[in-house]
């Protein structure tokens, strides 16, 4: 190098003395060679989230404004920005995921004062039940509420019709509004309960002293003070709504009410597929996400703590007095509406020979269940393949959350920022764009991906590694670096740190991150739908091609199975980690 | 050649210079300290020590092996064979009381059996036997920390760092602690590096201290030198109740021990030779005593009590004289009350004169 770099400046004719030449390259030739040697783990890093995050999203750009001969062209952002459906699906998709949010910050907002803050009996199982529709997804939502309230064999309707009210069509603006406000206020419940446990008690007993009623003390001191953190819930529900595909494909799509991601799954799933017409949409609903979120962190960024106490300190409670019983029933009805009547209509449909709205208790039978797991391959191999792409998803992103949380928590690099940005990419991509950006990543590189389970397992990874990420750094950013000093001096190597200190102190970030992406990628329909391949399908694509045709009595079957699965995870995580799973805030 | 030699230690973090040329030596066997106020680089000093933390320039060797120099040399801390007792502890919450304190000796593939011996050993050490299978979260602050001090000890260190081990005790428990650990540190007869900004604490615990500024060494000698023969208004004022006031040099006449302030105070001490620059006449706030005492040359100097706060073990005045305020503690009998006029007498001993600046 040395030399190389000597006879460079000699033919520039600089004159540099032999002796100040040496010793000046060398020492830079050494601080770069610890410099490389310290960095090149992180650079690794940098360069395979680049691939896996960033390029997608560039492909996104390139098909929006190239042409399939090569050529750069604006008629895509031409045709989608001057032609009425795509201006309409626009303003539908806004207008349904407005109010929906609205319903959601109502339900969420209402369910974390009555749970932290008032005398409301079973306040441990109202917490869990405001979190299960979560984890139950407004996908399978969805699919039992469009059971309830299908206007031809829907239970509810038959009930209504009988006393002549109905029926109500659930396939609808509003029935999108009603299943995607049910099924993300978790998000804003989640968000308001900790600003509501993390707030100085000591700030609402003073309104007390200063006279405020309990009431007043809400709506001037405990509002304003937990604003941020539901402004920011309501952004982040706002963009979730946005980028969803899985209600409005089930409950808008059969009556002609498009959203921009079902024109995207549209015009990607068409032939020949017209790519940059589905790019400049997504391009469009990343800039709706991107907003929201930088909004959003805004919020939280400025947020000072000073009304978060560090002594843990009981709330007082408020007695609600007379109304104590009707609101425990509104939340009761809530849990009936989120969880337990879709759960009994999906397992009552799966039990029937032919769903046709009828009840027919005389008929049960496990036909579906014997037909999946004695006849049915497409469908039991569906159900390992839904374990087996979770199962590795789920490791693998824990694999990777663990080493960038060792980066971002106990390196000084200075590429920290760059990975912590790019973590947070994805959270700005809807499922379904996330799906047609891999598509088109992955379809000239000359790697055996495209076309085969990889591209559905680089899906999940990049889709929901971000959320492994936060679950092992917020703990990782707890465990104090002194006990890792405190091993290095008693003689640990840095392997034998890892082994006895980071990692034992970082299991319950491990394990609830690993629950919390295996559940997320068995219950996703927005990521596979595009990305599956025939051999590949998993339990979501089958329910939603299902759907599509009407087999109610196989796919609710299908959807018990998820159920399952899902509840077996989670207790066994419990049980074995004695971790509680949540969905992720922040 | 000492047994823990530092030479000219630089270390900045970025524009900041955490250590700006810091030397000193340590014998075997022999406890010192590093005492100044936070932010004077003493944490980084012992870190450096300990290996945690890297060094620009200079020189750091124990027991004839260099640990680091020039920042090309870097030992790593698993190697270096020195033990640490953390501020917050550090013990490892996941893990028992033996696992703790017998990692380090399993690392080192120690058989079990003499793993338990040595945790036994060090465990009588500091007074908490069969405590082995607690975990940390079970034990007091102060207990958790005699554990740290265990753990450390049980790996037998050629050399022992302490980082603040005392300031997350409760006063009364801190006080305790100094003594024994005082004891233990005696008994073990391993050489130390206290660090601490507390001068009391110091005091007790160690054979030497050394007060550092801004990343520099300012003055070292034994607790009783540093605080009756401090050389720099920082280290006078540093170990609490200080009296300092500028010297009028014409006035004086430093030969024969006669000092006059600026203020016009006229105060007998000890002959001074030659001058420092900026002088300033100095005496500790508990070297008042009252009487009219014959004693050949002391000063007797008659005030006026300005504010008097008991204590319980002295009273703390504060007086004026000649115009000039005066912090006094004086005994408990007898009895002064504010705006009370009383004699106080000083002895020529405790009266020296020191540099305004180092």
């Amino acid at each position: 190098m040395s030399s190389c770099r000597s006879s460079t400046s000699e033919m520039r004719g600089i004159p540099v003395t032999r002796a100040e030449y040496g010793t000046g390259t060398q020492a830079m030739a050494r601080r770069l060679g610890r410099v490389g040697r310290r960095e090149a783990p992180v650079l690794a890093t940098v360069i395979i989230l680049f691939g896996l995050v960033v390029v997608p999203v560039l492909a996104m750009v390139c098909n929006s404004v190239t042409t399939p001969q090569g050529g750069l062209s604006g008629r895509y952002w031409a045709e989608v920005l001057g032609t009425a459906r795509y201006l309409r699906a626009i303003g539908h998709t806004l207008l349904l995921a407005i109010p929906a949010t609205a319903l959601a910050g109502v339900i969420g907002l209402g369910q974390a004062w009555l749970i932290v803050r008032s005398d409301l009996p079973g306040k441990r199982f109202l917490h869990m039940a405001s979190i299960v529709p979560f984890f139950l997804s407004p996908f399978l939502g969805a699919v039992a509420w469009g059971m309830l309230l299908s206007p031809h064999v829907g239970l509810f309707n038959r009930l209504f019709m009988l006393v002549g009210i109905g029926p109500v069509d659930i396939y609808s603006s509003l029935g999108i509004i009603w299943v995607t406000g049910l099924y993300y206020a978790p998000y804003v419940y989640l968000f308001v309960q900790s600003a509501l446990h993390n707030l100085d008690p000591s700030v609402e007993e003073a309104a007390a002293i200063s006279g405020l009623c309990p009431m007043g003390t809400f709506w001037r001191i405990t509002l304003p003070l937990i604003s941020p953190a539901l402004i920011s819930a309501l952004l982040l529900t706002l963009v979730a709504a946005t980028g969803q595909f899985a209600v409005p494909a089930l409950l808008g799509a059969p009556v002609r009410i498009r959203t921009m991601t079902t024109y995207i799954y549209d015009l990607s799933n068409m032939f020949p597929p017209r790519f940059g017409l589905a790019a400049v949409l997504s391009l469009l609903l990343v800039v709706i996400a991107a907003a929201g979120l930088v909004v959003q962190k805004i919020l939280l960024g400025g947020r000072s703590f000073v009304t978060v106490s560090a002594r843990a300190r009981k709330h007082t409670v408020v007695p609600l007095g007379r109304l104590r019983l009707p609101l425990f029933g509104v939340l009761m009805v809530f849990v009936l509406a989120t969880t337990v009547l879709p759960i009994v209509m999906l397992f009552y449909a799966s039990l029937v020979p032919h769903y046709d709205g009828s009840l027919a208790f005389h008929l049960l039978t496990f036909a579906h269940y014997r037909e999946i797991f004695l006849s049915n391959h497409l469908v039991e191999s569906a159900v390992w393949n839904s374990l087996w792409f979770a199962g590795i998803s789920a490791t693998v992103s824990l694999l990777l959350a663990v080493w960038i949380s060792l980066i971002m928590n106990r390196t000084r690099s200075p590429l920290r920022g760059l990975i912590d940005f790019m973590v947070t990419i994805p959270a700005a991509i809807p499922g379904v764009t996330l799906g047609v950006a891999l598509l088109w990543t992955w379809i000239d590189v000359p790697l055996p991906v495209y076309g085969t389970g990889w591209l559905l397992f680089i899906g999940y990874i990049v889709g929901f590694m971000p959320f492994a990420v936060r679950a092992v750094s917020s703990v990782h950013r707890q465990i104090d670096v002194v006990l890792e000093d405190a091993l290095r001096m008693a003689g640990g190597n840095a392997l034998q740190r890892l082994r006895h200190v980071t990692l034992p102190l970082l299991k319950p970030g491990i394990a609830s991150g690993w629950v919390l992406v295996f559940v997320i990628c068995v219950r996703e329909l927005d990521v596979p739908v595009l990305l599956y391949s025939p051999g590949n399908e998993v339990l979501s694509v089958l329910i939603f091609s299902r759907w599509e045709d009407g087999d109610y009595g196989m796919l609710a079957a299908m959807a018990a199975i998820q159920i399952m699965l899902i509840t077996v995870v989670l207790i066994a995580a419990s049980c074995l980690f004695r971790v509680e799973v949540a969905p992720p805030t922040s | 050649m000492s047994f823990l030699e530092v030479e000219n230690v630089r270390k900045d973090f970025g524009d900041y210079h955490a250590l700006r040329d810091v030397s000193f030596a340590v014998e075997k066997g022999e406890v010192v300290t590093l005492l100044g106020p936070s932010g004077c680089g003493k944490t980084t000093m012992l870190r450096a020590l300990a290996g945690l933390e890297t060094i620009d320039r200079g020189r750091i060797a124990l027991g004839g092996r260099e640990l680091a120099h020039d920042g090309r040399v870097h030992l790593a801390a698993e190697k270096r064979g020195i033990g640490m007792v953390f501020q917050s502890y550090a013990l490892w919450p996941h893990k028992t009381i033996f696992e703790n304190i017998g990692l380090g000796l399993r690392l080192k593939k120690m058989p079990q059996a003499d793993i338990a011996a040595r945790v036994r050993w060090a465990l009588d050490i500091v007074g908490l036997p069969g405590s082995e299978s607690r975990f940390p979260s079970s034990l007091s602050g102060g207990q958790q920390q005699r554990i740290s001090l265990a753990r450390a000890l049980a790996l037998e260190p050629t050399c022992l760092l302490f980082d603040e081990p005392m300031s997350n005790l409760d006063v009364s428990l801190r006080e305790k602690m100094r003594f024994e650990i005082r004891t233990i540190m005696n008994d073990a007869g391993i050489t130390s590096v206290y660090v601490t900004h507390d001068h009391e604490e110091a005091m007790v615990v160690s054979d030497r201290i050394m007060i550092m500024q801004s990343g520099r060494i300012v003055q070292q000698g034994s607790p009783r030198e540093i605080y009756l023969r401090p050389k720099s208004r920082f280290v006078a004022e540093f170990l609490g109740g200080a009296n300092l006031f500028p010297l009028d040099v014409e006035r004086s006449v430093p030969v024969e021990g006669q000092f006059v302030t600026t203020g016009g105070l006229m105060l007998r001490g000890s002959p001074v030779e030659a001058l420092p620059p900026d002088p300033l006449v100095f005496f500790r706030a508990e070297a008042l005593r009252h009487g009219s005492a014959e004693e050949e040359g002391a000063t007797v100097l008659r005030a006026t009590v300005e504010s008097a706060c008991f204590l319980g073990g002295a009273i703390q005045c504060g007086l004026r004289a000649s115009g000039m305020a005066i912090a006094a503690s004086l005994p408990v009998v007898p009895e002064v009350s504010v705006g009370e006029q009383i004699e106080l007498v000083l002895s020529p001993q405790s009266v020296s004169v020191i540099a305004d600046c180092h």
